[in-house]
């Protein structure tokens, strides 16, 4: 269980963060979504214990906070926006640091099966810097897996930090590194992923926290909290959200939002 | 005769090669490992011109100081101010160059010659105020050689070169996480401030070790860890023992070289350790520019 209670940041005399508050089970995956600059990626950083503030984060027994990162470092693995390396690490190597931070570092199969799991198997021996920007990004998902390969731990729940996890892949690796975030979650662990795509997370996520400058804007189901009403307002443009026949999966097409407009 | 060329002559010099040899690739593969690039060398980015200006001032202001401390620290006086020249430069340099745990290449070299010719013209100074036999020591400086080596230098150069060392040696995950970035090294759970904290440290104390030792050698800071991550990968763990060693070797045979080619005159070492290691800066340059953070 991630607990954050009353966050409030501010950088520079600017409020980034007022009083936020939330929580997110493992077994699930969280979603924070939000407009660009609502302190989505601040908001995480607190939650990884990156940056301090005040208020107070809990994950399970442990406090969260920069000072206790390598007590967290067995628990949780972190993935950025985009990771830029020094020196020439071949993919295998960069995965193994990952492993090796984590729990699990005796297990010596694991950075092969992270590779594979995120589908980059065959670029083991190749330089990271020589990747795509997509392969980039799943190499280090795969870094991440490494460091908390199982959902489930000795301490507990394992959990997974996403920050905009799919915002350089297409269409179908999008999909793949959402099932895979979804099994983790299934399996026992916890996911808290920064998403930018509001149809993926309502496909995928379990829980949904909306932020807006700073605040929570709205948190629950997603469609408890994609609706057309709390869209529109949170992105300042009129926006309508349709469900598909079956089940309770919102959907929206942009489309739809100069229809409404017009 | 022989035996006392050997035993007076030749070993010290060859422990001090070592030594420096040794310090003086360690200093470059933290250096580099600190500062997230290839080409951060204490010699390029004004570090050890930094320790320089501190043996100097010890050289030529030494004797100012309240005899009690100038008693207690003895033979230790020059390598402890050249320490502390060496760690003002490195935390200067950090500060100037590093931002929100990102470094900048242009600014950390542009700070890096600043600081350099600050600390250049400071010992310019330092030498105006010196007297003749203040002056036989400081020209030594400017040359960079082994060819001072005596038993009572190496045993000062020894402690705090082998004890940077040491200090490096516990630094390969950690640096090897700072190649993420200072972030990401946090959730690998690296303790970042120790470890940046602990490599300033042993950088300024390899650095000014050698300095003090032995004058500025220039490159082979850049040339080893340059060498041995082709050979062997980034991975700091086995690069910062090997850099010890090829570093080690290098020098003895830089040494060497210099003593045999223009014998029986002596050519200084600075000269054959930048003649190796000027292309290999100018290589990985030129290598970095497509990618790097200008």
């Amino acid at each position: 269980m991630l607990h954050a209670e009353a966050i409030t940041l501010a950088i520079g005399g600017k409020a980034i963060l007022r009083d936020v508050s939330l929580s997110a089970r493992a077994g699930e995956i969280t979603a924070i979504v939000g407009p660009n600059g609502s302190g989505k990626t601040s908001l995480l950083r607190v939650l990884t214990g990156e940056t301090a503030a005040a208020g107070r984060v809990r994950l399970d027994r442990l406090d969260v906070h920069p000072r206790a990162a390598t007590a967290l470092a067995a628990r949780r693995g972190v993935l950025p926006q985009a990771t830029r390396i020094a020196f020439p690490f071949t993919v295998i190597e960069l995965v193994r640091i990952g492993h090796g931070a984590g729990q699990h570092a005796t297990r010596a199969d694991i950075p092969d099966r992270a590779l594979a799991r995120v589908g980059l198997g065959h670029l083991a021996n190749r330089f990271y810097q020589d990747l795509s920007g997509g392969e980039q990004q799943r190499v280090q998902l795969a870094r991440v897996l490494a460091q908390v390969w199982e959902p489930v731990g000795p301490g507990g729940a394992n959990w997974l930090f996403l920050d905009e996890p799919v915002s350089s892949l297409d269409i179908g690796q999008q999909l793949s590194v959402m099932r895979i975030a979804r099994n983790y979650a299934q399996a026992g662990g916890g996911v808290v992923a920064v998403m930018h795509d509001l149809n993926l997370t309502a496909m995928f996520a379990d829980h949904v926290v909306m932020v807006q400058q700073g605040e929570i804007a709205g948190a629950g189901k997603p469609h408890e909290v994609l609706t057309s009403g709390r869209l529109s307002a949170v992105y300042g443009c009129a926006l309508r959200v349709s469900t598909l026949p079956l089940g309770h999966v919102p959907y929206l097409l942009p489309q739809a939002a100069q229809e409404f407009v017009g | 005769m022989q035996g006392i060329i050997l035993w007076e002559v030749r070993l010290p010099r060859v422990l001090l090669g070592v030594l420096v040899g040794a310090a003086l690739a360690v200093s470059g593969t933290v250096m580099q490992g600190l500062f997230r690039n290839p080409l951060a060398d204490p010699g390029i980015v004004g570090v050890s011109a930094g320790a320089g200006l501190g043996a100097i001032t010890a050289i030529v202001l030494g004797s100012l100081l309240p005899i009690a401390l100038r008693d207690s620290l003895g033979h230790f006086l020059i390598p402890v101010a050249a320490f502390f020249g060496g760690w003002v430069s490195v935390l200067l340099l950090y500060g100037v160059a590093t931002h929100g745990g990102r470094t900048s290449v242009a600014t950390m070299l542009l700070a890096g010659i600043a600081l350099g010719a600050l600390s250049g013209a400071v010992s310019g100074l330092m030498v105006y105020a010196a007297d003749d036999q203040q002056l036989r020591d400081l020209t030594f400086w400017g040359l960079g050689s082994l060819a001072g080596a005596t038993w009572a230098k190496v045993a000062t150069a020894a402690p705090i070169l082998l004890l940077a060392m040491a200090g490096a040696m516990t630094l390969g995950r950690g640096l090897n996480g700072l190649a993420f970035g200072e972030a990401t090294a946090l959730h690998l759970g690296i303790p970042v401030q120790r470890v940046k904290t602990l490599a300033i440290l042993a950088v300024a104390a390899a650095t000014g070790g050698a300095v003090a030792a032995s004058g500025g050698i220039g490159f082979i800071g850049i040339v080893v860890p340059h060498l041995l991550r082709l050979a062997t990968g980034p991975d700091h763990g086995p690069l910062l023992l090997n850099a010890a060693l090829l570093g080690a070797s290098l020098l003895l045979g830089a040494d060497i070289f210099s003593r045999v080619i223009i014998a029986p005159a002596e050519l200084p070492i600075g000269i054959v350790t930048a003649v190796l290691g000027a292309p290999v800066f100018l290589w990985i340059l030129l290598r970095q520019r497509p990618m790097g953070d200008f």
